[in-house]
């Protein structure tokens, strides 16, 4: 009992990224998720070094072979060495994640603080905005995009950022119309702090955990939304080492070459997986209501 | 009267201030007259909704974010009158002329700030201090307020400290721009007795050495006979009754102010039951006509339901907005 007390008066002079930190420590999962993330952003980093085929190397000795020691995931229909494909793959799927995200979390945080902060008419242009976004399925908005701006790598990036900006704007509106009311905010105007200044420095910061989350958990979204586009023509053009285009490639040849298919089918499944436990994760760790 | 004028820092001319809801107007302060001497305390007394709190907003310039204006008076500040002014410029008043804190500590503090951040945060604002500075202003000021370890206070967070130590440190954030004004909204309501003492103390102590005037707003009277030098007493958005606060405990003339002062419990005094006003406060929506507090007043006679009355004002400066002044002074009704 004694020792209960003794403990609980540690906990409250932590500050809260330490105490941020302990409850982290304490998601397994999550923790295992952000391993395979690191993981799988060092092999993007050194995914060309490693690789043991270059990637754009036809074999036609070599072609459709089965997984084994020469080519640990086997040859696509090309006689392309399917491990290096994959793995160089990692790069760009995290790049497209990461900056189509920081996009959109970007533009929908700063709609959403002005949103919820000023209201009235700037208000409900930018939800009515919003709304209609979310009208159309996710996929279809990103197609309609990518339709206008035409396909390639890049104009996905944009595709995705669209779609994801909504999301934040209404999160982070949310939080905003419910800080804002707060005393502290009150304070601050006291003592003639400006708008900006409000938003930056003390709106933002409380609003910051549902951004974290809802950002890790909207890139594993947006890798797959990525890969879908690529999928289906729109995104990555051959012979880039897409993920999503591998499995359009290999599609063809699932019934009798199993493993072309598969390996991208898994690197997508993993990442996202990941990135949603990391999130699922953060989210529990962030949240001040869930105590152990 | 003009030799008494030069010394005001704060004069509130007639103000009105209404609130433009969805249901009508509501008028939360209508016609109030508040002087604020230099280097006084005033005490502005009054029951829920009768107009205290916004009257405190209104000298802020904090309504803009709720329906209310103020829509007719004046509140000169400094030689200005600062219901005219653009809002950059009641920005700009705001923490560095005027400050105020307010009645809630544990929540008034941003929760994701450290202490330090939050007491600077006013002083880079308003003067242009470099950080390091700030920073020894700050600690500077926590000192003076009486906080142990300040230097490692400064690096804490709000929910580390105690609510007494909170309101110290509003109050320090509130001071460290030294202002002219400092508007106290119900400071110590959330606090237990004793730390209300001591926050009392400090402030009474902060007042003579920044040389800063005080608007004490609150319901409790105990508080304002130990702190305050003159008292305003609001009901139904008017001043009812003003005075020093000598008069005003002694020589009490309004009902209402009557009706307050003998609902406080007295020590040493048995009794079952304490006294009472009874009734509520009207709904501003539908005033009555006549004296506002008329329809609760155990004194009202005929006219008080007819007319509202004006101020009655005594030699000493004490003021009274009720019919039975006037009466006792052989008046005609």
């Amino acid at each position: 009992m004694k020792k209960q007390k003794v403990k609980d008066e540690q906990n409250d002079m932590r500050t809260p990224f330490a105490e941020f930190v302990r409850k982290f420590s304490k998601q397994k999962t999550a923790i295992v998720a952000l391993g395979f993330i690191f993981f799988l952003a060092i092999l993007a980093i050194v995914s060309y070094k490693i690789a043991p085929y270059n990637i754009d190397a036809f074999d036609y000795s070599a072609i459709t072979q089965l997984p084994s020691s020469k080519h640990l995931f086997g040859t696509d229909e090309f006689g392309r060495d399917i491990f290096s494909r994959v793995i160089c793959g990692t790069r760009i799927s995290l790049l497209v994640g990461l900056f189509s995200v920081s996009i959109g979390a970007f533009c929908g945080t700063i709609l959403g603080l002005l949103s919820g902060y000023y209201g009235g008419i700037l208000d409900s242009t930018i939800m009515r905005i919003c709304d209609t976004l979310f009208a159309f399925p996710g996929i279809i908005l990103a197609i309609g995009i990518v339709a206008i701006l035409g396909p390639g790598i890049s104009n996905v990036v944009i595709a995705v950022a669209v779609f994801s900006t909504p999301t934040f704007a209404r999160l982070v509106r949310s939080s905003t119309l419910g800080l804002k009311e707060s005393v502290f905010v009150q304070a601050a105007r006291n003592i003639g702090t400006s708008d900006i200044g409000i938003l930056v420095r003390h709106i933002l910061p409380s609003a910051l955990p549902n951004i974290i989350v809802q950002y890790t958990m909207t890139i594993g979204t947006s890798i797959l939304t990525a890969s879908s586009l690529s999928f289906l023509g729109m995104g990555a053009q051959a012979p880039t080492p897409e993920w999503g285009l591998m499995l359009s490639n290999g599609r063809n040849y699932m019934m009798s070459f199993w493993h072309i298919t598969f390996f991208p089918g898994v690197a997508i499944f993993l990442t996202v997986l990941s990135f949603n436990l990391l999130g699922d994760g953060l989210r529990d760790a962030l949240d001040p209501k869930l105590n152990d | 009267m003009s030799e008494n004028k030069a010394k005001n820092v704060l004069e509130i001319k007639n103000m009105h201030t209404y609130f433009f809801t969805d249901n009508g107007i509501v008028k939360s302060v209508d016609g109030v007259d508040i002087t604020l001497k230099e280097g006084s305390t005033l005490g502005i007394v009054g029951e829920s909704g009768s107009g205290k709190s916004v009257t405190a907003l209104s000298i802020m310039n904090l309504l803009m974010d709720t329906k209310g204006k103020v829509v007719q008076g004046e509140i000169i500040f400094d030689g200005k009158d600062i219901v005219k002014i653009n809002n950059e410029e009641k920005r700009k008043l705001r923490g560095s002329q005027i400050a105020m804190i307010f009645q809630e500590p544990m929540t008034s503090l941003n929760p994701v700030l450290k202490i330090g951040d939050q007491i600077t945060e006013s002083i880079l604002l308003h003067t242009k201090a470099s950080k390091a500075e700030a920073k020894a202003k700050a600690i500077d000021m926590l000192n003076k307020i009486g906080i142990p370890r300040a230097e490692r206070i400064i690096n804490e967070y709000p929910f580390q400290l105690s609510g007494g130590m909170r309101q110290r440190i509003m109050i320090a954030m509130a001071l460290v721009c030294n202002p002219k004004i400092l508007i106290a909204d119900e400071p110590t309501t959330a606090l237990d007795v004793t730390i209300q003492a001591q926050i009392l103390e400090l402030m009474k102590e902060l007042k003579d050495m920044i040389g800063t005037s005080i608007i004490f707003i609150t319901h409790d009277l105990g508080v304002v006979a130990e702190i305050c030098d003159e008292v305003v007493v609001m009901y139904c958005g008017r001043v009812v009754e003003s005075g020093d606060v000598y008069s005003i405990f002694e020589n009490t003339k309004h009902p209402y102010t009557k009706g307050l002062l003998a609902s406080i419990p007295k020590l040493g005094e048995h009794i079952e039951r304490l006294e009472s006003i009874p009734g509520n406060v009207p709904n501003p929506k539908h005033m009555p006509i006549g004296c506002k507090f008329a329809p609760r007043c155990k004194e009202a006679i005929s006219i008080c339901t007819e007319k509202e009355p004006d101020f009655f004002e005594y030699p000493d400066g004490h003021r009274s907005r009720c019919w039975l002044c006037k009466k006792e002074y052989g008046g005609e009704l």
